[in-house]
């Protein structure tokens, strides 16, 4: 039944020596977004993460991974809030 | 004109003959008709619960097996795993159904097993409906779920546009509340009609009141409040969903509600606010009242 807005972004960005690069998600990891948006555990965006370092692994910089959920206030301006955040290296989890 | 009028009196002989039958073969068939007008799960898991649906629609006998329902509890528990944790409110209530059918039928006098499971079953459903939007969400007793929802949800864009957002106004709201994280591109903007905010206030009130009436009707004591449990029970289905087509949790509980329905005159309305509901989600009715051009 309706009661609260749900409005849940899974952001990946790239953290390189000149700032944050906003990583698009492949298509393969559309399943895993949606419920790491709805359910945003470590393991979840861990594997994200992991999956995403490994196709950024030639740059030699870390990824984060984190979902956002976005509040508004009475007029309707957008308030994100961190709900959780991973950040993995590139080689992390490897053996 | 004699023609449809004959139809319409012949649709009503019909309805209330279906009508006279027991609430709990009623009510599996409503459900069975739930799983085919609503099929839920993938492949394999899909297949088997329209199969099953189907034979519960065709042969009485079948629809009243506490093992049919049994199986499709456990079908439709194992469509909520699959879909873990993406599964919505729906996907748990159906399968706490199913599991509540093939119990009653399964016990030595099913009827009021079924009517009791029902009632606690809606209780429970709308008290903690209205105890999670009246207590624990500010944002959808200050307006603000509706006002997003209005903007976001598709199945309320022919409402919009009623109450004045155009659809360049549409796009520029969505371009606004979706930019977030980020800044909101050129042009976007909370474009909101005062018909529009002042029909997301009245959504919010009247929501709160239909969903707190049927908890209140289904909770107090049966001699308080049981000629009020079908009214209420039908007036939320026929009215939240003619504007909210969610057919298919509107249908789960009309199912329940014609369970615990014990007035033989009145279970033809729960059928025919079924059909209305099937009507509703595949008639965009409101978009007839839309200016043309």
């Amino acid at each position: 039944m309706f009661s609260t807005v749900d409005q849940r972004r899974l952001l990946a960005f790239e953290e390189g020596a000149g700032g944050d690069r906003p990583l698009d998600l492949p298509a393969a990891l559309d399943d895993a977004a949606e419920r790491a948006e709805a359910l945003p555990t470590e393991s979840r965006l861990r594997a994200i993460a992991r999956a995403l370092a490994g196709d950024a692994a030639g740059n030699g910089v870390p990824v984060r991974v984190e979902v956002v959920e976005v509040d508004f206030d009475r007029a309707m301006a957008p308030h994100p809030r961190r709900l959780a955040v991973v950040r993995v290296r590139p080689g992390d989890g490897r053996r | 004109m004699g023609g449809a009028s004959r139809l319409a009196r012949r649709g009503a002989a019909a309805l209330s003959e279906l009508g006279r039958r027991a609430p709990p073969l009623l009510a599996a068939q409503l459900a069975a008709g739930t799983l085919l007008l609503a099929p839920v799960g993938l492949g394999p898991v899909r297949a088997a619960v329209l199969v099953l649906a189907l034979l519960a629609l065709l042969a009485p006998p079948v629809a009243l097996s506490p093992w049919l329902w049994a199986t499709l509890s456990g079908l439709t528990a194992l469509r909520v795993v699959f879909d873990w944790p993406m599964s919505d409110n729906h996907g748990y209530l159906l399968f706490i159904w199913c599991t509540a059918l093939a119990v009653s039928f399964g016990a030595d006098r099913p009827r009021p097993v079924l009517a009791r499971s029902a009632r606690l079953l809606i209780a429970a459903v709308f008290a903690l409906a209205t105890l999670q939007k009246a207590v624990l969400s500010p944002d959808f007793t200050d307006d603000t779920f509706f006002r997003w929802a209005l903007a976001e949800d598709p199945r309320f864009e022919d409402l919009g546009a009623l109450l004045g957002r155009s659809p360049a106004d549409l796009e520029r709201t969505r371009a606004w509340l979706e930019a977030a994280p980020g800044p909101p591109p050129e042009g976007a903007a909370f474009v909101e009609p005062p018909a529009l905010r002042r029909a997301a206030r009245v959504l919010t009130f009247a929501t709160l009141l239909a969903e707190g009436a049927v908890a209140l009707a289904f909770l107090a004591p049966r001699a308080l409040t049981s000629r009020l449990r079908d009214p209420a029970l039908l007036l939320f289905c026929g009215g939240t969903y003619a504007l909210a087509p969610v057919a298919g949790f509107g249908w789960l509980l009309l199912s329940m509600g014609i369970a615990q329905c014990e007035r033989e005159g009145v279970r033809w309305l729960y059928l025919a606010v079924f059909g209305l509901l099937a009507f509703h989600r595949e008639v965009p009715w409101l978009a007839f009242a839309l200016p043309r051009g």
